[in-house]
């Protein structure tokens, strides 16, 4: 049995099967990323202005990345006309490179701009209690459009309420990261833990408490060390004094140039060219003061790092099977390069097809990169 | 000769060879006039983004005239010139100028339905009832 | 395989892969087979399978409703079911001194949700769509099988995993999801997530629970959606027969095309919904999850406050799910119809009376149907204006349904009926369908459905079209095509009685529902309204009652067919040959089961889908294949 069509195309509809299959697939993923886009609009339009952050990304390295997709998609187009030309050899230099703009892209992104986000802290303040960090927020010498302030440039914006940095206990707490996004913990709540499995006598119910009050410590508390501590019999209470403080508030060492020189209106918008990042400078945050979901910059923080690493992820998880597919069909084994010698045709085919998918990968790339990078 | 065409044309000849294929140069030429405008255009897209055009009149002027103003002004000329690029992009790599109709057809459908997804989501988003879940602000 | 030198005559070969002329082995035959048939058949079972499994856990909640959640259940019954689903979902109760189990509110919201999606996604599009459509579309178009059948393969298998990820998550702590089958945000970013409100390091907790399992069996399911859909288009494009004019493609064929089209464009804006959720409750993200949102745990620890940024809309997901989801009830509807059509045309042996205005109608519909889906949205608070549009639209898309619908009852008149088990089923169709479709017509206009949505109407409204409708249809399918997969008839007598009895019970389940929800009943309390006892007239409660007789006696009867379907196919009358039913469609050209690579003489297409009682022809159908007197024979195969 065979199913026709499958190389040549069908005479009334000028088509084989796999050029149409593939088509039908684009327009499905157009629809998939129509969603992710629809849902970013959404979260755009949705965010308080001051949520939504401008110039958070790399510049210079989002417009490297674009211009290296865009090359691959000039190269594999190459070796698809290299093909039709039964030129084994351009054929496979030009998918190789495509192969590489794509690993490269790819290795950029996961080993430079994500991680570069991963290390880095910012925690938004509530808008009331913005005034006790207003050195590090700079917003009253941000005023309202047209208003000339203190010599400056006329300069307006949403007040200023994020403060981002590195923290100080990074270093030498493993738990930083975790403990970080940990809510406020009143004295009361943590004395019902403690409570927890105290005066019971049941054996088996008391080692069940315990067992939940060490997991529920675990979630609040920063180290195993003050666990330890707090499990102590009798408590300090100076002891249990500074491990609340700690577990209720987060030290900065290092602030982003926006929160460590507040006054400089450079500061209000993205640049191009590389700048210090940050600041050498100390502050202190009260977990009572910030809005839920602080700590790294993770999907968790707000809703812009929410649609960027969905967004980013999913396309990178495409730019990965189009890698794939690539060095299948440049390896030499029997669907790859090795149908050249039985039937080129149908290698020719499956570049076509494949070219085809990752031509949209670029697509979307070139929307993706506007709305995180630029606008 | 369309490049597209050429697997139909040749459907007699199994190992067609150069000869059939004379005018590649050609195409080559124009993927690289492609490419080269898409690079260009992706620089003229980073650069835009720092002009602000709430600044200047005549934007401010135009873009008025489409209930379009301040910071927004940036975000439709950047999607202009993206939704540009693309259409690079489809016409010239993905061979779009030259596909048969049952390829646009769907085609068509999608973007209609994407657009209608975009549109009707920011219709529902900006005609709220006050107090309502819709309403945010 | 004898007939494996079957092949198109389409005129040319592709000079590759070579036929495999040996014995596949039971593994590669029945189970990773890229034979449609086989594949069709696998998902109609499994299909079938979980319509039977969601339809139980409707009879459970049917208890519940009717007993106001504190009677035990009768017999063994309660302690087997808390056995196998666990404390949360059944509790002990005791009544008049009887102790024994009752599935719990908890449960209840298990059971709602999952019947939903069980129902949908895992019983009606697998067994309509990927089933019915596998089986019988490529052998009505004259096709040697699916255009990509290791994608066919891929799409089964895809569904497969999806099966295992919502059945598993009955067994994960605190039960399957619980957020309604519309899965609705915020509830659904974060129900059943370790701690409920903040899930610090139980990473696999994370991930091994309701909510997160149905996300990711969704997801599974889509993606075999999806490319089914592909390979549905792509086959009915490219491998028509010779002969096989658009104008001459069966209808069911060309609901099938339609449909394949909603589920690629409609699913995957729900894919991505998806996988927003997912990133919601494995990454803690706010797409869905509004500032300020404050959580009560089981009523005890109130004002908890969870570990979210907040800034996202629960009202996306509802834009995105019913972007999808309007289509999806034309994905449940459309095969369907397709089948109806089919069977009526063979069993009036008269052609279909307005193809072209009922293909028309398909397209009308399709394209329309992507436009109205915030009408299941008029109490989240939308504006006058968006109202207004989507009222509009709605409003148009019953056109084109009551048009398939008038030109289906047309095609009765002045007909000879034949009325086998089959047409029985598809007869029966059209009234309930109707019902199901007139009442939708209320819904549609805002003011009325403010009053009306979430009520038992809506419930009434929708089942009658899916249940009585779409169901009927999937019967009279089995019926109609189980004589082509396995040789024998499936026994009339107790066809009838399947019949007779499912039709008359559906109705006693159904037709309360609209009086009560006119009344007000809310399509969601769990002890049938115990609770809001005085907020309805009490008659209106007490119909609970009936209600759940009538689909106690549905599931009754349906154990008459479960017997039927596995009787037959050892005992069952066997047919005298291939064509059993005189039909005039490509399916019915191939040897009895089919084989592998399907027709066994290259086949050409002359004539249109419904050539029955033409005047002057000797036979009162005329079969597609047939040439017209004095066409020369085909010539033969150019191997
Ligand atoms: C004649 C055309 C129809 C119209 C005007 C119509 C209208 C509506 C409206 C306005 C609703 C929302 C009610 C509410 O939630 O308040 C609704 C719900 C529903 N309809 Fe229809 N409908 C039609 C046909 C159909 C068909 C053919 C099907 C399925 C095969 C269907 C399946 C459903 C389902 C499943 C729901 C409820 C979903 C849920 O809330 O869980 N409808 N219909
Ligand atoms: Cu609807």
């Amino acid at each position: 049995m065979e199913i026709p069509y499958t190389v040549r195309p069908r005479p009334d509809t000028g088509l084989a099967n796999p050029k149409l299959g593939i088509w039908l697939f684009l327009a499905s993923e157009v629809m998939l990323f129509g969603g992710l886009f629809a849902g970013y609009i959404f979260m755009r339009l949705g965010s308080d202005p001051w949520m939504w952050p401008k110039g958070w990304l790399n510049v210079p390295v989002g417009t490297f990345n674009t211009f290296v997709l865009i090359a691959s998609s000039v190269t594999v187009i190459l070796a698809w006309e290299s093909l039709k030309m039964r030129n084994l050899k351009m054929y496979k230099i030009w998918l190789f490179i495509t192969f590489m703009c794509g690993l490269l892209f790819l290795g950029i992104k996961l080993s430079f701009e994500w991680p570069a986000k991963f290390g880095h802290f910012g925690a938004y303040i509530q808008k009331e209690v913005a005034h006790k960090y207003e050195p590090a927020l700079g917003n009253e010498d941000r005023v309202e459009d047209g208003k000339v302030f203190d010599g400056h440039l006329k300069r307006k914006g949403y007040p200023r309420l994020f403060i981002g940095g590195h923290l100080t206990e990074k270093k030498d707490d493993p738990y930083a990261l975790d403990a970080s996004s940990v809510p406020f913990v009143p004295e009361a709540n943590l004395d019902a833990v403690l409570a927890l499995g105290k005066d019971e006598k049941d054996p088996a119910k008391k080692a069940k408490l315990l067992h939940t009050r060490e997991v529920t410590l675990k979630g609040i508390v920063v180290r195993p060390a003050d666990i330890a501590e707090l499990n102590k019999e009798p408590l300090d209470p100076a002891k249990k004094k500074e491990i609340l403080q700690r577990m209720n508030t987060i030290h900065f060492h290092k602030l982003d140039e926006a929160n460590g020189r507040p006054y400089d209106p450079a500061n209000d918008r993205p640049k191009f060219e590389l700048r210090p990042q940050f600041v050498d400078s100390h502050l202190v945050l009260d977990k009572r003061d910030l809005i839920a979901g602080h700590g790294p910059l993770v999907p968790k923080l707000n809703t812009y790092l929410a649609t960027y690493f969905m967004i980013t992820g999913l396309h990178g998880a495409h730019v990965l099977a189009g890698c794939i597919c690539f060095i299948y069909f440049w390896l030499p084994i029997k669907g790859g390069a090795k149908l050249f010698h039985t039937n080129p045709e149908q290698l020719c085919n499956r570049i076509e097809v494949s070219g085809l998918f990752w031509h949209l990968v670029d697509l979307i790339w070139i929307f993706v990169f506007p709305i995180f990078y630029l606008l | 000769m369309s490049d597209h065409s050429a697997t139909v044309d040749h459907k007699a000849d199994d190992h067609g060879h150069a000869a059939a294929h004379g005018s590649m140069f050609d195409h080559v030429k124009v993927y690289l006039i492609i490419g080269a405008l898409l690079f260009i255009f992706t620089a003229i897209t980073v650069a835009l983004s720092y002009i602000d055009f709430d600044k200047i009149g005549l934007f401010i002027w135009a873009f008025d005239k489409i209930g379009v103003h301040g910071f927004a002004i940036n975000i439709v000329i950047g999607m202009i010139v993206a939704t540009f690029k693309v259409c690079l992009v489809g016409a010239w790599f993905m061979h779009l100028k030259q596909e048969t109709k049952e390829i646009w057809r769907p085609l068509l459908f999608t973007f209609f339905f994407v657009t209608a997804l975009f549109l009707l989501f920011v219709f529902a988003y900006s005609d709220p009832i006050p107090g309502s879940v819709h309403w945010h602000h | 395989m004898a007939h494996d030198h079957a092949h198109d005559a389409h005129g040319h070969h592709d000079d590759h892969g070579h036929d495999d002329h040996h014995e596949l082995g039971f593994w590669r035959k029945w189970v990773f087979s890229t034979d449609h048939k086989v594949i069709g058949m696998q998902y109609t079972v499994t299909g079938l399978a979980f319509l039977f499994f969601g339809f139980c856990l409707m009879m459970l909640m049917r208890w519940t409703i009717a007993q106001g959640g504190a009677t035990p259940l009768p017999g063994t019954l309660g302690s087997l079911m808390h056995t196998i689903f666990g404390d949360n979902v059944f509790v002990e109760v005791v009544k008049d001194g009887v102790k024994g189990y009752t599935l719990s509110s908890q449960g209840y919201n298990v059971f709602g949700a999952m019947h939903g999606t069980i129902m949908v996604f895992f019983g009606i599009v697998p067994i309509a769509m990927a089933g019915f459509g596998n089986f019988v579309m490529p052998l009505q178009i004259g096709a040697v099988d699916m255009a990509f059948p290791r994608l066919n393969m891929a799409s089964f298998w895809s569904f497969f995993i999806s099966c295992i990820f919502m059945v598993a998550s009955f067994f994960v702590p605190g039960s399957a999801a619980k957020s309604g089958w519309t899965n609705y945000p915020p509830l659904a970013g974060i129900a059943d997530l370790p701690g409920s409100v903040d899930a610090y390091g139980d990473l696999l907790g994370v991930w091994t629970n309701g909510g997160t399992l149905w996300l990711l069996g969704m997801v599974f399911n889509i993606t075999g959606s999806l490319l089914g859909s592909i390979n549905f288009i792509t086959t009915i494009v490219q491998l028509r027969a010779p002969g096989m004019t658009w104008g001459r493609l069966p209808f069911f064929c060309w609901a099938q095309f339609i449909t394949a089209y909603l589920l690629l464009l409609a699913f995957p804006p729900l894919e991505s919904a998806a996988v927003m959720n997912l990133f919601d409750r494995v990454f803690g993200s706010s797409f869905f999850q509004p500032t300020g949102l404050v959580v009560t745990q089981g009523g005890t620890a109130a004002g908890l406050v969870p570990q979210y940024s907040g800034g996202g809309s629960p009202i996306l997901w509802q834009h995105l799910f019913w972007f999808l989801a309007h289509p999806e009830v034309y994905v449940l509807i459309l095969p369907g119809i397709g089948m109806i059509t089919e069977i009526i045309a063979c069993n009036t042996r008269k052609p279909i009376w307005g193809y072209k205005a009922m293909v028309g109608a398909l397209f009308v519909l399709a394209f329309l149907s992507f436009i109205v889906w915030a009408h299941h949205m008029y109490m989240t608070g939308m504006g006058p204006k968006v109202s207004a549009f989507f009222q509009t639209t709605t409003i148009m898309i019953s056109v084109p349904s009551v048009i398939l619908l008038t030109a289906l009852l047309l095609s009765l008149w002045g007909g000879s009926i034949r009325f086998n088990t089959p047409m029985l089923f598809a007869t029966a169709f059209l009234p309930m369908f109707g019902i199901g479709g007139l009442t939708g017509i209320p819904l549609a206009f805002n003011a009325i459905d403010l009053f009306m949505h979430d009520t038992y109407y809506v419930i009434a409204h929708f089942h009658y079209v899916v249940a009585p409708g779409t169901i009927f249809a999937i019967f009279a399918g089995c019926y109609h095509w189980y004589p082509k997969a396995t040789g024998r008839f499936m026994s009339e007598f107790l066809g009838k009685v399947h019949f007779w009895g499912s039709l008359v019970s559906i109705n006693v389940l159904f037709f309360p529902m609209f009086l009560q929800g006119m009344a007000g009943v809310h399509r969601r309390w769990w002890d049938g309204g115990l609770t809001y006892a005085n907020t309805v007239p009490q008659q209106y409660l007490d119909m609970n009652h009936t209600v759940s007789y009538g689909a106690w006696a549905l599931g009754l009867f349906q154990l008459v067919f479960i017997f039927n379907f596995f009787y037959s196919i050892f005992r069952g009358k066997k047919i005298p040959n291939d064509n059993p039913w005189n039909a005039t469609t490509v399916e019915w050209d191939t040897p009895t089961p089919p084989p592998h690579g399907n027709f066994i003489k290259p086949i050409v297409v002359y004539r249109a889908a419904y050539e029955y009682s033409v005047p002057g022809a000797e036979k009162d159908f005329t079969p597609q294949t047939e040439p017209p007197a004095g066409t020369p024979p085909p010539p033969p195969p150019a191997h």
